[in-house]
């Protein structure tokens, strides 16, 4: 038997006493996502990841591979609030007595200057630039520098999304997003970590402003007014969070680091090691949105 | 132009695998061009623009993973695509390396074992000990801290 160390908190409408079936989606060294339907998602992760929404962290050795223990992608399960069973290798992974990660928003008030605010939003794209990987959509963050694909396929999509947020037009932000979920290699693919990005910045960086949190979420809303079928299941279902203002821990300590000027360079030196590119494609897109947000202030 | 593809439903790999593909693919001498990525309507479309795209690509999901590359001839494109299934290939054997988590799920892994190894602290030690012993293996047996009655117990059994 396995044991549970924490649990997200979103999962409690998903973790009921009610048992579900499920299938394991995909398994990788430190993650192991199981589809239940359509929307939901239970990802199993190693020590050795972050705290993300939708995540249950298995107390296992850091260094030890999850499919060693024998997930396999197509595998049947059964979950309730109680255990996750894997029948055909008999895996069990109790959740009783597993503590509740709180992946809700931290919206708490800032004090800092709207110049300091800029300044860390500077701090993270020369981060990006000189640690992170710029292969993917970060490269936008470099100006011409970088000779990039993916750059020119959505420097236009950017243009107007920027647009759309910057005027309130929610059929422009609906566009260009269009333009811009499922783009890029990956799991989650480059211009989806993008938006998760931008629209961090916009809870955060807005709520520093003191928008309102409905206002708020109605752009993110649009934002992401298109996805079904449009990215892959993993990363509909990131997006989806996002939306609801729930981030992985690294995303939601670099925002906070970022309104009360706590440390930005560690924090986003922990979001730029994650993955291949989606870390960098991430913090580019909460430069973007960050530095939007800092010249708009109140949405109108 | 030598256009190839490549096409794997409903397999996912992680991005840093993802990356090292793009990377050392790149570095290929012969390959002009390289796409890699899930099959999404965008990626279908930056895939098509840059002259990349088969009426094979135009069919997958954003479930699929696919590569799409333009080299100078046959052989770049073979060497390439051996390269990709080189690395994938790995990653494969990598993920088939399991380690059953449980003794019921090691049973039925190697049914054919007659050697159980236990290494486990004593009040472990002897549950997982007369499972071995009742499913007609030999016992190999680390711990301590086992009460002497429940070492004598299995003793026998």
């Amino acid at each position: 038997m396995l044991l549970a160390k924490s649990v997200a908190s979103d999962l409690i409408d998903t973790l009921t006493s009610k048992t579900v079936d499920g299938i394991v989606h995909s398994v990788f060294d430190n993650a192991c996502n199981i589809q239940l339907d359509r929307n939901r998602l239970v990802t199993l992760i190693s020590p050795k990841l972050p705290n993300c929404p939708s995540a249950i962290k298995l107390d296992i050795a850091e260094d030890q591979k999850l499919y060693s223990i024998g997930f396999k992608t197509g595998m049947k399960s059964v979950i309730n609030k109680d255990e996750i069973k894997m029948l055909k290798v008999f895996i069990s992974i109790k959740l009783t007595g597993a503590k509740v990660w709180d992946s809700s928003p931290l919206f708490l008030r800032s004090k800092i200057s709207e110049e300091m605010l800029n300044e860390n939003i500077e701090k993270i794209r020369d981060l990006t630039l000189k640690y992170g990987e710029i292969e993917g959509i970060a490269s936008i963050l470099d100006g011409d520098e970088v000779d990039n694909n993916y750059k020119y396929f959505i420097i236009d999509s950017v243009k107007k999304l920027t647009k759309g947020i910057k005027y309130n037009d929610y059929k422009m932000i609906t566009e260009a997003s269009k333009g811009l979920i499922g783009l890029g290699p990956g799991l989650t693919p480059a211009a989806d970590d993008f938006l998760l990005g931008v629209m961090a910045s916009l809870y955060y960086i807005g709520h520093y402003f003191d928008n309102y949190l409905e206002n708020l979420k109605k752009i993110a809303g649009f934002i992401i007014y298109d996805l079904p079928g449009r990215t892959t299941f993993i990363s509909e279902i990131m997006l989806r969070n996002g939306m609801k203002a729930r981030f992985s821990e690294p995303i939601r300590d670099l925002m906070l680091a970022v309104i009360h000027n706590t440390s930005v360079q560690d924090k986003c030196i922990n979001l730029l090691n994650i993955g291949g590119t989606s870390g960098s494609d991430c913090a580019a897109g909460i430069v973007f949105g960050g530095a939007l947000m800092a010249r708009v202030k109140i949405l109108k | 132009m030598v256009l190839k593809y490549l096409i794997r439903e409903n397999s996912y790999y992680d991005s840093v695998t993802l990356m090292i593909i793009t990377r050392e693919v790149k570095k290929i001498e012969g390959v002009k061009e390289v796409i890699v990525g899930m099959g999404t309507e965008l990626n279908k479309e930056l895939t098509g623009n840059l002259n990349l795209l088969t009426p094979e690509l135009q069919k997958i999901t954003p479930n699929d993973f696919f590569i799409s590359l333009d080299s100078v001839d046959d052989n770049i494109a073979k060497k390439a695509f051996a390269f990709v299934d080189e690395l994938l290939s790995k990653k494969k054997a990598e993920s088939e390396d399991y380690q059953p988590s449980t003794f019921e799920s090691a049973l039925k892994y190697m049914p054919d074992a007659n050697l159980v190894l236990i290494s486990l602290p004593g009040k472990y030690a002897v549950r997982e000990a007369k499972n071995a012993l009742l499913n007609d293996k030999h016992v190999m047996l680390f711990s301590d801290n086992i009460p002497l009655e429940e070492e004598t117990s299995y003793d026998g059994a």
